[in-house]
């Protein structure tokens, strides 16, 4: 599944590599751990959309757009205009990125898929507003378009909205 | 019109060698546990990534994981989940002490729960060991509270990486009353994943032999 459209439903689970579309009163969930959860909304219009990225780079590979940094961000810019939204306006939030099993080496996923979905929100001019990125802890997440709110919540730690 | 024929793919008999490391695993935490935890073997699936977390529990709460690596070139990890009341239980049990539940862990009890992932650890990488005929170690258990679905989200990266299909395996509490509530996952690198693949073809075609 590529994105997933509410029509009655007033929440969406954003699972892996899918991207959950929202507006107005609806909103969108997911568990984040070294995945980045990437929400970019039209502020004026009320409409939002939130990807639960788990690798930086697509190389190519036709996967599931929300899979990857690079695809995801690009097609939830594509996606939000053709349903009205202001592409200059648009603005993103971004959470996650964790490392849980606070583990040594070269391979730090949370890190590169952090760094991979701020080069993109970059090159396709969309302002990043906030993150909350890092750490060993995973991430309860909720994002409303209405209002572009996205709370955090973490094992042991006070519920933060950015 | 193109006379191409497509035999059905034979399905991968992943019991051959999951119910052998969950028996051996089970066996070891019911003598450590005084019989109070016995696992039997729940699924293993093969699932795109975008279904993996509707595979997972659903309420989003924390819980209580002893996490052990499988360490070398090959991989994987092994999550054992307790909720709450499980892991209070466990740790009464083990530390021959009444049930509390503080929920503050000092080095004692964080010691007690890295005894149970290293014996749980043992025993099913032994297990898988022999089948595949190669060395499988555990790594030292990491204890920590958290979300399941962020654990389980960062160890199937792995195989993201390599794969849009995941491979994993969920155990849980046999039936017994008066049983404590775990549930253990594990998910293997994509290159354990085809040791173990590899090792279950050579099985099947075995059997298939001397039928």
């Amino acid at each position: 599944m590529t994105g997933l459209f509410l029509k009655e439903r007033s929440e969406a689970q954003v699972g892996m590599g899918q991207i959950a579309v929202v507006t107005g009163e609806q909103i969108a969930r997911s568990v984040l751990g070294s995945c980045i959860g990437v929400a970019v909304y039209d502020p004026r219009r009320a409409i939002g959309a939130m990807a639960h990225v788990v690798l930086p780079q697509s190389s190519g590979r036709a996967a599931s757009p929300g899979k990857f940094a690079d695809t995801a961000v690009s097609w939830m810019v594509d996606e939000l205009t053709k349903l009205g939204a202001d592409a200059r306006k648009l603005t993103a939030k971004i959470a996650g990125g964790a490392n849980m099993f606070n583990a040594d080496g070269p391979f730090q996923i949370g890190k590169q898929n952090a760094e991979a979905v701020r080069a993109q929100l970059s090159a396709l001019g969309i302002r990043l507003a906030a993150e909350h990125l890092g750490g060993v802890h995973g991430r309860k997440v909720t994002f409303w378009p209405k209002c572009g709110t996205y709370e955090i919540e973490a094992v042991g730690h006070a519920v933060v909205k950015i | 019109m193109n006379d191409t024929f497509c035999p059905t793919p034979t399905a991968v008999r992943w019991d051959l060698v999951f119910e052998p490391a969950t028996r051996s695993a089970s066996d070891a935490l019911s003598k450590w546990t005084r019989g109070r935890v016995g696992l039997t073997l729940d699924e293993v699936r093969e699932t795109s990534l975008d279904e993996v977390a509707a595979a997972l529990p659903a309420d989003e709460e924390p819980v209580t994981m002893v996490i052990v690596g499988v360490e070398g070139q090959a991989g994987g990890r092994l999550i054992l989940a307790f909720d709450d009341t499980g892991v209070t239980e466990l740790v009464a049990l083990l530390l021959n002490r009444p049930v509390e539940s503080s929920g503050h862990w000092g080095e004692l009890e964080i010691s007690a729960l890295a005894e149970t992932g290293n014996i749980f650890g043992s025993a099913y990488l032994n297990a898988m060991s022999q089948f595949v005929g190669a060395r499988l170690l555990p790594s030292p258990p990491h204890i920590v509270r958290d979300y399941a679905a962020g654990a389980i989200e960062q160890a199937v990266v792995f195989q993201a990486v390599e794969s849009d299909e995941i491979l994993f395996c969920r155990t849980r509490l046999s039936g017994s009353a008066g049983g404590i509530g775990v549930t253990a996952f594990f998910v293997p690198t994509t290159d354990l994943l085809d040791v173990l693949r590899t090792s279950v073809s050579q099985r099947m075609s075995a059997g298939e032999a001397s039928q």
